[in-house]
């Protein structure tokens, strides 16, 4: 188990948003998380993230319990993490929004610039590199979001609603990352509510509803339990 | 020492009110707007000249002066909200930019009663029969009983405003929750410049009758009130007015018991050393109010 | 056409080259000397002013306290333990350093407990050193410097001072640090997701940014030949610095000089004339910079005119 979640509680003021969540991704897995809104699953992600300390419960990563690390720590131990909203730096040039994992790498200067060149190019974004992160498309910056967590090697990338209003080829483009990353070995966790796409790439899914989870299993169980998902997604 | 250190106590009750008062209104401004008022104190210098004016020329006391300070404070308060806070409320990082506004503002006053009357001390004389009251063995003086007893009252009006009225109710509404209180009907922009103007209200109406507590007045007075003020609001818990009150007790009690014990010139390093360690170690102040901290 | 010209380095070497010829060749001009010494003090103020607030946006609203505790542990170690004065000035910028990290717990706090907090520490400390025994500090009548006044070496070594505060605010923008600055200043929440320590370099650049101000104060302390609380540990100074740095352009290298410069000559030549306008004139710069110019001089020029940014650094 690469990752564990146990019993997991958030707390704001009267409202639980996570309530004693558990569950645990293989090495390499890619796990979906689905529920409706307010369901408590980006609260998760942030928990995780250690942008959130959880009021009760542990996470634990590769055998190591991180629920009280700061972010930068978790960070550093290789999960990267994306956003619905991208959270690129707006008024960085695009290699300078690639750099920033990577400033405590000891690797020199100019290897990490062709590192960076060269995910650029793989993301077809090099000719864009002086410009600031602001003047991209939301798309672009939704892909430079990921190029940059790239960076640094990610064991494990957590990613919220990455197919949130992109264009479709955009969206093709996206799995094709992701399953490119599975394939080297990247574990992925995926908020989404794109049903496609979450069927597509997911080997588990698991359904939260007011912080807790309501269902959880193979892909191909919880697809045949559509009624079930509609009943909560079409509140 | 038994008896300075009772003196020191009466002392601090009746000056604790009045730190409280100064607090409750910097409060009400920084929790309903986010606003820092950093000119706060020199607000109150401008009242205490005005009533100094009003005593040398007119010979008006400084009881009878509020009948003209409180509705002057209250618009110009109002005033400034519409002229300067839309401005900052655009800006990157709102408090920052109020905290440096302010802090102009609170320059160019001093400046220009600096450039106007001059840096010496003025007094005023006191205007009312009896100097002094006796109590038992200590001698209060009746300005600073009047200051105690009024302000008492504007204490008690205020709280009966923010927790009876409609207008209060909807200032604390906006204070916890600025974005909410549009969905319920009411118009921040309306509520928030009266809230400025009755903050500027109350330090008026503590700077008008401050002479009778502290005769002396001059152009560079107001810093060391703004910094009680913040010090009170700190204490009490920031966007809690109320609170205000029991921090300025709290702190009028420990600087004047503080005296008794430490030379005077140190005790503005107790405001600091106050100030510091709240909001270091429990920046929700003592009551608790809004969220401080990083 | 133009672009020949605005060629980036040659630019920035021509102006360096103008500034350097004018403070080198400054004790032959007839200018008076004071008026450029403090003309230097100030680009140094501005300059590591700029690399506390323009690049963490934390406002050290007692700024002048790393200023004061230069000028005092200089003026104190030379004149009452003998140390040699440029020693005395190192061990002072020391003292600023030693401060900055005793107040690094404070930078975990939002922005304005920050200032709040750095302002009372700056006021307290004014308090206590002016209670301290007359034979440590001189209480409040300060220290006298005169038997080593040396207005020609004292002026060569601010010189010196303002040239690293520059280069070391240039070095710091183009390297890894300067990109985590921006990067914590742009958005800190991304910046800690990906791996950026927060904390630490925020200390970092606070540690960088109180060594200059109190070398500063040393160096004045020897070149004006006295001291005491109120003039070291005065507002004002911090006011100043504010503004200097406000009006050129926070975040940038030419902002702090530019505003600097143009302000403090303003400043010397109303000083001559209206003493008491200047208090009002700096209340009303402030106000009007905050709500209608927070991006200065330099900050509106480069967005008027984007290629300008590829000039000026």
């Amino acid at each position: 188990m690469i990752l564990t979640v146990s019993d997991l509680t958030k707390r704001f003021g009267g409202v639980v948003a996570v309530d004693h969540l558990s569950f645990e991704l293989k090495e390499n897995e890619i796990l979906g998380i689905i529920g409706p809104n307010g369901s408590g699953k980006t609260t998760t992600l942030n928990c995780i993230n250690g942008i959130y300390r959880g009021d009760e419960g542990t996470i634990s990563f590769e055998g190591r319990s991180i629920q009280d690390m700061l972010p930068h720590e978790i960070a550093h131990l290789g999960i990267g993490r994306t956003f619905q909203v991208p959270k690129i730096f707006r008024k960085m040039t695009i290699v300078e929004n690639l750099l920033a994992p990577v400033l405590d790498s000891p690797e020199s200067d100019a290897a990490l610039q062709q590192k960076a060149t060269r995910l650029l190019q793989e993301v077809d974004l090099e000719p864009l590199k002086d410009n600031l992160g602001e003047e991209l498309s939301g798309g672009q910056q939704k892909i430079l979001e990921l190029a940059r967590i790239l960076m640094f090697d990610p064991k494990m990338i957590l990613l919220d609603e990455p197919f949130a209003g992109i264009h479709p080829l955009l969206r093709a483009k996206f799995h094709e990352m992701i399953l490119s990353l599975h394939r080297r070995g990247t574990t992925f966790v995926l908020v989404s509510h794109d049903l496609p796409s979450l069927y597509l790439l997911s080997s588990r899914i698991i359904v939260l509803d007011n912080g807790r989870k309501i269902a959880e299993g193979r892909t191909k169980e919880i697809q045949r339990d559509e009624s079930v998902i509609e009943a909560y997604l079409g509140r | 020492m038994g008896n300075l250190l009772l003196q020191a106590i009466l002392s601090g009750i009746l000056l604790g009110m009045i730190y409280g008062l100064i607090g409750a209104g910097l409060n009400i401004i920084y929790g309903v707007m986010r606003v820092v008022n950093f000119a706060h104190g020199e607000f109150l210098m401008i009242a205490a000249y005005m009533v100094y004016w009003f005593s040398v020329l007119y010979k008006i006391d400084p009881l009878s002066s509020l009948l003209a300070i409180i509705p002057l404070f209250f618009l110009a308060g109002m005033i400034i909200y519409y002229l300067v806070v839309p401005r900052l409320l655009k800006s990157e990082d709102p408090e920052m930019a109020s905290f440096l506004t302010f802090y102009g503002i609170s320059m160019i006053i001093t400046a220009l009663v600096l450039i106007a009357w001059g840096a010496d001390p003025r007094g005023l004389r006191f205007p009312y029969s009896t100097p002094s009251l006796r109590v038992g063995t200590f001698y209060l003086s009746t300005g600073r009983v009047i200051h105690f007893v009024f302000s008492s009252i504007t204490a008690l009006a205020l709280a009966l405003f923010l927790y009876r009225t409609y207008l209060g109710k909807a200032i604390r509404a906006i204070i916890q929750n600025r974005d909410a209180v549009k969905i319920v009907g009411i118009d921040p922009n309306r509520i928030s410049s009266i809230a400025f103007g009755i903050g500027l209200m109350l330090v008026g109406m503590t700077g008008a009758l401050i002479p009778l507590t502290f005769p002396g007045i001059t152009p560079g007075m107001g810093a060391s009130y703004t910094l009680v003020a913040f010090v009170v609001i700190v204490l009490g818990g920031l966007g809690n007015p109320m609170g205000s009150l029991i921090g300025g007790l709290i702190f009028g009690l420990t600087e004047n018991i503080s005296t008794v014990f430490l030379p005077l010139a140190l005790s503005p390093v107790i405001s600091f050393l106050f100030l510091i360690l709240i909001i270091m170690f429990r920046p929700q102040g003592f009551l608790g109010g809004t969220s401080a901290g990083s | 056409m133009v672009n020949i010209f605005l060629n980036r380095r040659r630019v920035i070497f021509f102006f360096i080259f103008l500034g350097l010829l004018f403070f080198i060749s400054g004790p032959k001009l007839p200018i008076q000397l004071s008026f450029i010494f403090y003309q230097m003090l100030w680009i140094t103020m501005a300059i590591s002013f700029n690399i506390i607030y323009g690049y963490t946006g934390y406002l050290p609203f007692g700024y002048v306290a790393f200023y004061g505790v230069g000028s005092y542990l200089t003026a104190v170690l030379w004149s009452r333990l003998g140390i040699p004065i440029i020693l005395s000035i190192i061990m002072g910028g020391g003292g600023g350093i030693l401060l900055s990290l005793l107040f690094a717990g404070t930078l975990r706090l939002r922005g304005i407990y920050f200032a709040i907090v750095n302002f009372s520490c700056a006021m307290a400390l004014r308090i206590l050193i002016a209670n301290l025994p007359e034979e440590i500090a001189g209480g409040s009548f300060g220290i006298h410097l005169s038997a080593i006044y040396n207005p020609m070496i004292s002026y060569y070594v601010m010189l010196g001072v303002m040239v690293l505060s520059i280069v070391t605010l240039w070095r710091v923008s183009i390297s890894r640090l300067g990109i985590a600055l921006r990067c914590i200043r742009d958005d800190a929440q991304a910046a800690e997701v990906m791996g950026i320590d927060i904390a630490k370099t925020r200390l970092k650049a606070w540690v960088l940014a109180a060594f200059f101000p109190s070398l500063a104060g040393g160096i004045d302390a020897w070149f004006s030949g006295i001291i005491d609380p109120a003039s070291s540990f005065n507002l004002l100074i911090t006011t100043k610095a504010i503004v200097y740095a406000m009006f050129g352009g926070l975040g940038t290298i030419t902002g702090p000089i530019v505003g600097a410069i143009g302000l403090y000559t303003l400043d010397y030549i109303i000083w001559g004339r209206y003493p008491l306008l200047n208090l009002l004139i700096l209340g009303v710069m402030i106000s009007l910079l905050v709500l209608f110019f927070p991006r200065g001089i330099i900050g509106t020029l480069t967005r008027r005119y984007p290629s300008l940014r590829k000039v000026i650094i």
